[in-house]
């Protein structure tokens, strides 16, 4: 899963913000002490953050759905030549018999002891349609 | 040759009425649609090139370690594709199920023959070393998702060694 964030920071001149406290003490400038160096912090400047999520970039996470309701070969033949299968592009329908392709990942969940797996599918052959 | 070995899938789906919905649904697509020797084949399938299918291959050529998280072969390679015939119980795979405020996930469920789950459930402990471990298990269904399922919903296998 891939998501894009866009950040965009606006700013402006500081020497325009150093004009607001022109003659004026600056809110942020740290109070003298005596038994230490006077150090002063200078207004520097103020960033206004866009964070932006795309979700319809979500949708390129692409599961392929083949049809082989057509095919009459073996099985093997048909991970051979799975590319050039007809895809479908609309959900199978319940009841289907269907092949998923998938990957398998082992993980844990901070320190539980207890071992989880995961099943993240690739792409989904339908066999035959109720 | 599929018509006895539905024939036993039968003996214990027939506990209730989806069972007995899902057996008569295969029965049909057996009969009337899908092409008895690729479905055949799909079921015996074991392995070939990158792709396996959990329920058949040796769990002994496959590793799963700390390091390399994902099922891999012993000799090496990449990441195994595994192949497994379900009965699509739901899927949404074009149009992305949503989570409440999560991302949303593309998901297929569906039920595995008999037998073959219980060689699939036996594989995957074998594989993780473990007898007790968490996955998308509820009764016989299985999902299938394009991301990591959250601690909700998720189900509990045991194995009995």
């Amino acid at each position: 899963m891939v998501y894009f964030y866009i950040i965009a920071a606006e700013s402006s001149s500081p020497q325009k913000k150093s004009n607001k406290y022109s003659g004026k003490s600056s809110p942020f400038a740290r109070p003298a002490r005596s038994t230490f160096h006077k150090s002063t912090l200078s207004y520097h400047d103020v960033g206004e953050l866009q964070v932006t999520l795309f979700h319809p970039l979500i949708d390129m996470v692409l599961v392929p759905i083949y049809d082989a309701t057509a095919v009459n070969t073996s099985f093997t033949e048909v991970l051979d030549n799975l590319a050039s299968l007809p895809r479908l592009n609309k959900d199978v329908s319940n009841g289907s018999c269907a092949v998923v392709g998938y990957s398998a990942n082992e993980w844990r969940k901070g320190g539980d002891p207890k071992k989880r797996v995961s099943f993240n599918i690739q792409w989904a052959i339908l066999l035959g349609e109720d | 040759m599929v018509i006895p070995y539905i024939a036993v899938c039968s003996s214990t789906w027939e506990k209730s009425i989806s069972r007995k919905w899902l057996v008569f649904t295969i029965y049909k697509i057996l009969t009337d649609i899908i092409s008895s020797s690729l479905l055949l084949s799909a079921i015996t399938f074991s392995e070939h090139r990158g792709f396996a299918n959990l329920s058949r291959v040796d769990p002994a050529k496959i590793s799963c370690t700390r390091i390399q998280p994902y099922f891999h072969y012993l000799r090496g390679g990449g990441q195994i594709v595994f192949t497994t015939v379900i009965v699509v119980d739901e899927c949404r795979l074009i149009e992305p199920a949503p989570i409440g405020n999560a991302r949303p996930v593309k998901s297929i469920s569906g039920g595995i023959f008999e037998g073959e789950y219980e060689r699939f459930t036996g594989a995957v402990g074998m594989i993780i070393g473990s007898d007790l471990f968490a996955a998308q298990f509820a009764m016989d269904i299985l999902s299938f998702q394009t991301a990591l399922f959250s601690e909700r919903g998720q189900g509990m296998c045991f194995i009995c060694s």
